[in-house]
């Protein structure tokens, strides 16, 4: 047997006969399984309730009475983003960003139906098993391996194992993989209790990869702490490494979090409610930056509908044009509002942008916002709801309001009436996820933070290799 | 053939302060070689400069002719060593232990052939599968040496390994010595204890501040010789 497997074997044994080891393993395995329990029952009824009210929605739509299609255009819809199997791991932004989107003519509405409405608030104190994983596994880890090189020195053994010719090298590796396979079976229930939970949630084969990759990614988070551990335990005591790693895990985890969410806040600051909706309201009425007012370009947009038909009047034209002048109306402050969402939207991806450049000091972030992405529970995937609700409000819109224009006259006025010939022929709103490369490209810097932490924790590894020695 | 432990011009200095002065020394198989000195002598910094543990500042230390700083891995194939204190895995067994050690020394023995190892260093089977963390001093010893036989080392590094023994302990360890030299093994053993350096040694060399002062033959030492070198040299 080679000579790190023979260590690996024996640190395997001896974290095993540690009670310590099975008390802290119990406890993290089973706060892990009991939370991937909890989110995904949570997960299956938020899951059905939306498929349930999307029904109810829909039947509300196609049955409304005949009416005016600018009034059903009020009426409106509901749109209910659909909750992501893998979302019973990380719950990320959509406990307490909104998950329905009212449609209807003339207003954008963001979405409401945050974790307070949906009950959401329930789970365990919001702690998810994404939120195990990213702030108990290194506590885990840290509390496990500290002593793994220092003890070793401080006990003697170190001398014995070096004399034996055993390199630093074949000794750390044993050691990483002697307490990395005590963790994989410490957290084996939890992996395999994941992927049933995954399979019953009766979902497509992209949420597997995307779980595998999101294991892969608490892989390498894990074996980070794990390397820094090691490498902090071959030079200090064990008391030091303890030490001076707990310090490491509080401030990474908890004080620069808090701290970049705050300067966030501060340097790329969202606009209060009520001024961005003046904001919205006043570009609505006076035009983007004072130009082309609304009253202008309806003028104008009249001016151009009697010369397209060569009429003289209004009266005269052989469509309704009141549906087109919604539909105008509609259009101007369709782009008002793509004008404002795009600056807010672009402060959103700033302040998500702060939070990976973060990670450079805080390897949390990088994981989080990893895991987020492959769960589909990120800012970039609710924006990306939020874009498609609003794509098919402008759509339903128009259709309705050109359904009124050209089924009409402007003798008929307001009085024309639809049916539900024409509720029945919108389709309903469906949502596609943002692809798996998409929702990475977006978490890139995420990314080149996860494998700059991994490289760091590498070289660590490597410099302990060559600076372990028995005699301090 | 050259010898199987040699240190030539081997010096370790800590600044300004010299732990090992010059040292020049051979062990040939056979021999026991015993370094007599009191504390703080440089007897435990040469046996951590023979197993690379710490790197000589001049001088060279040299197992079976090859310079340990340049071959730090290779040339403890051939080395084991016994510390003061022989300190184990204490929530393994000393059949545990020994299997693992001796794995990692390449030697892969059946659980038969370790119980006969514990059974030549006096270690019963009932106290084999006993965990380390109920032995005695004796025990973890005997355990130890059991290590380094089952090795098959050519050469051995004592440090004090007789401390804290009792004296039947200690007798038992001194035969056993002499008995492992008598098949071939080169050992250099540091001590401060005399007369157990002159029941054993086939030389000794007295040690003080860094230096070794002289080399003697053990068999040559009579009891009024050892209480002048006593005199002369142990006493700080």
């Amino acid at each position: 047997m080679a000579g790190w497997l023979t260590i690996a074997r024996q640190e395997f044994r001896s974290l095993l006969r540690d009670h310590r080891f099975r008390w802290l393993c119990s406890a993290v395995g089973l706060c892990l399984l009991a939370v991937l329990i909890v989110g995904w029952q949570q997960t299956q009824r938020v899951r059905a309730q939306r498929t349930a009210a999307n029904a109810i929605a829909r039947e509300h739509w196609v049955t409304q009475p005949p009416k005016n299609p600018h009034a059903a255009a009020h009426y409106g819809v509901y749109a209910f983003k659909p909750q992501t199997a893998l979302a019973f791991v990380d719950i990320g932004i959509d406990e307490h960003a909104g998950v329905v989107a009212f449609l209807e003519a003339h207003k954008r509405h963001d979405l409401t139906g945050t974790a307070a409405q949906d009950g959401r608030t329930q789970r365990l104190l919001a702690l998810t098993a994404a939120g195990v994983l990213q702030y108990l596994l290194p506590l885990l880890i840290i509390v496990l391996a500290f002593d793994a090189l220092a003890g070793e020195r401080e006990q003697g053994t170190l001398r014995y194992l070096l004399s034996l010719g055993v390199h630093p090298r074949t000794l750390l590796a044993g050691k990483l993989a002697g307490i990395g396979a005590a963790l994989g079976v410490a957290l084996l229930p939890a992996v395999v209790g994941s992927v049933l939970l995954l399979w019953w949630l009766e979902d497509a084969p992209w949420d597997f990869v995307r779980m595998a990759l999101m294991a892969v990614s608490y892989l390498l988070y894990g074996f980070i702490f794990l390397a820094l551990t090691l490498a902090a335990s071959s030079r200090w005591s064990a008391r030091m490494t303890l030490l001076g790693m707990l310090t490491f895990w509080a401030v990474s985890s908890f004080v620069v979090p808090r701290m970049v969410t705050d300067l966030a806040a501060r340097w790329y600051p969202t606009p209060a409610r009520a001024a961005f909706d003046a904001a919205v309201a006043h570009d609505i009425k006076q035009g983007i930056d004072g130009h082309n007012p609304q009253e202008e370009r309806l003028k104008a947009f009249e001016a151009k509908l009697l010369a397209q038909y060569n009429a003289k009047r209004l009266e005269d034209l052989p469509i309704n044009p009141a549906g087109l002048l919604m539909q105008e109306s509609e259009e101007h402050s369709n782009q008002v509002y793509a004008h404002h969402y795009a600056r807010l939207w672009s402060v959103f991806e700033r302040q998500v942008t702060l939070h990976n450049a973060a990670a450079i000091v805080a390897p949390v972030l990088a994981v989080r916002s990893v895991s987020m992405a492959l769960a589909g529970t990120d800012v970039f995937h609710h924006l990306d709801f939020a874009d498609a609700a609003e794509r098919y409000r402008q759509l339903l819109v128009k259709t309705l309001n050109e359904d009124w224009a050209y089924n009409s006259t402007p003798a008929t006025g307001e009085t024309y009436v639809a049916d539900a010939r024409l509720w029945t022929s919108i389709q309903p709103f469906t949502y596609t996820p943002p692809s798996l490369a998409l929702a990475l490209k977006q978490q890139w810097l995420a990314l080149a933070w996860l494998g700059g932490w991994l490289g760091f924790s590498l070289l660590a590894i490597s410099s302990a290799a060559r600076g372990l020695t028995a005699v301090t | 053939m050259p010898p199987m432990l040699e240190a030539v011009h081997l010096t370790k200095a800590y600044g300004e302060r010299v732990v090992v002065d010059d040292l020049n020394l051979q062990v040939a198989p056979g021999e026991i070689f015993c370094l007599l000195g009191a504390n703080g002598a440089g007897k435990t910094t040469t046996i951590n400069l023979f197993l690379n543990f710490i790197t000589p500042t001049k001088g060279e230390a040299r197992i079976n002719g090859y310079v340990v700083a340049e071959h730090p891995i290779e040339t403890k194939q051939w080395l084991a060593y016994i510390p003061e204190q022989v300190m184990l895995y204490r929530n393994f067994t000393g059949l545990e232990n020994l299997d693992y050690f001796s794995e990692l020394a390449g030697k892969h023995y059946t659980k038969r052939e370790l119980l006969d190892w514990l059974a030549s260093v006096g270690l019963s089977a009932e106290a084999a599968e006993r965990r380390v963390a109920t032995y005695s001093k004796g025990m973890r010893q005997k355990v130890g040496i059991a290590i380094a036989l089952a090795k098959e080392a050519k050469a051995l590094l004592l440090d004090e390994p007789t401390s804290g023994l009792d004296p039947q302990a200690a007798n038992e360890f001194s035969q056993l010595l002499t008995r492992l030299a008598a098949q071939g093994m080169a050992v250099l053993m540091a001590t401060h204890d005399l007369f157990r350096a002159r029941e054993v040694g086939t030389h000794i060399g007295i040690m003080r501040q860094g230096k070794l002062l002289t080399t003697l033959a053990g068999a040559d030492l009579t009891p009024q010789a050892l209480e002048q070198l006593y005199l002369d040299y142990m006493r700080n």
